[in-house]
């Protein structure tokens, strides 16, 4: 903790919390050597993120939503039609 | 031509949508229908060719505002597989008006994006709604496949010029 505190103008406890925080998003693992506990990063899962296609994803997302819309004003028009 | 690592290279969304698959269907299918959802928000397609049968092509134009103006930007492709109301499979590039496919890269796309990409639409009735899977995969560029595509759009090009 000591050894990744070093390069930050922060306090231990600001490292502790920022080491949680990676660790419970499985990006940081921490283990037992005596008094120590080493920490190990796993940055696997940020790659994912950083392909294209999930840069695609919000950009489809938003396209169905857009999709759903149109047919929910579709399905209105057509049942105001059978009302005429 | 699969393989475990390419899985990575894909994005895949799958929705319950309250409407009947031939109406979804006919929003993919039909350029009128298609041209009035597809794109962010903000932008319309003053443009869709679509010749929806196997080997067929389509153009899609589309407007999209950004900070810097409006800016048009082309997408080219080709129909891989079609059956009606249930599965639509289709690749797509980043084109010029007249279909040329552009290198992402050439446009400022950041690096790693493929220059041709397959969209799967697959749709299964449930009840009187329907689960929509969709998928958005990278071809590799030396792949069988972006070579037929190559070939295909050689083709296309040649016939559009001997018309002329």
């Amino acid at each position: 903790m000591n050894e990744l505190a070093a390069p930050f103008e922060l306090t231990l406890p600001a490292i502790s919390k920022h080491i949680k925080t990676l660790e419970r998003a499985g990006l940081v693992t921490r283990g037992h050597l005596a008094q120590y506990r080493p920490c190990a990063l796993d940055a696997a899962p940020l790659a994912e993120v950083a392909t294209w296609a999930e840069q695609y994803r919000p950009v489809w997302e938003t396209r169905l939503d857009r999709m759903d819309d149109y047919l929910a004003k579709l399905k209105s028009t057509r049942t105001e039609a059978h009302d005429d | 031509m699969t393989d475990g690592s390419s899985s990575q290279d894909a994005v895949t969304i799958e929705r319950t949508i309250d409407a009947p698959v031939e109406l979804i269907w006919q929003v993919w299918t039909d350029p009128e229908h298609f041209a009035a959802w597809y794109g962010p928000n903000g932008a319309t397609i003053p443009l869709a060719k679509m010749d929806v049968r196997v080997g067929g092509t389509r153009l899609i134009c589309m407007d999209v505002s950004t900070p810097n103006g409006p800016m048009q930007m082309w997408f080219a492709g080709e129909y891989r597989e079609i059956i009606e109301n249930k599965r639509l499979v289709y690749t797509e590039s980043m084109s010029n008006q007249n279909g040329d496919i552009i290198d992402p890269a050439d446009v400022g796309m950041p690096p790693g994006h493929p220059i041709t990409t397959e969209v799967r639409v697959e749709l299964e009735p449930v009840g009187r709604r329907t689960r929509l899977l969709l998928t958005h995969v990278g071809i590799p560029a030396d792949s069988p496949g972006a070579i037929g595509w190559a070939m295909a759009l050689d083709k296309m090009a040649a016939h559009v010029s001997a018309r002329r």
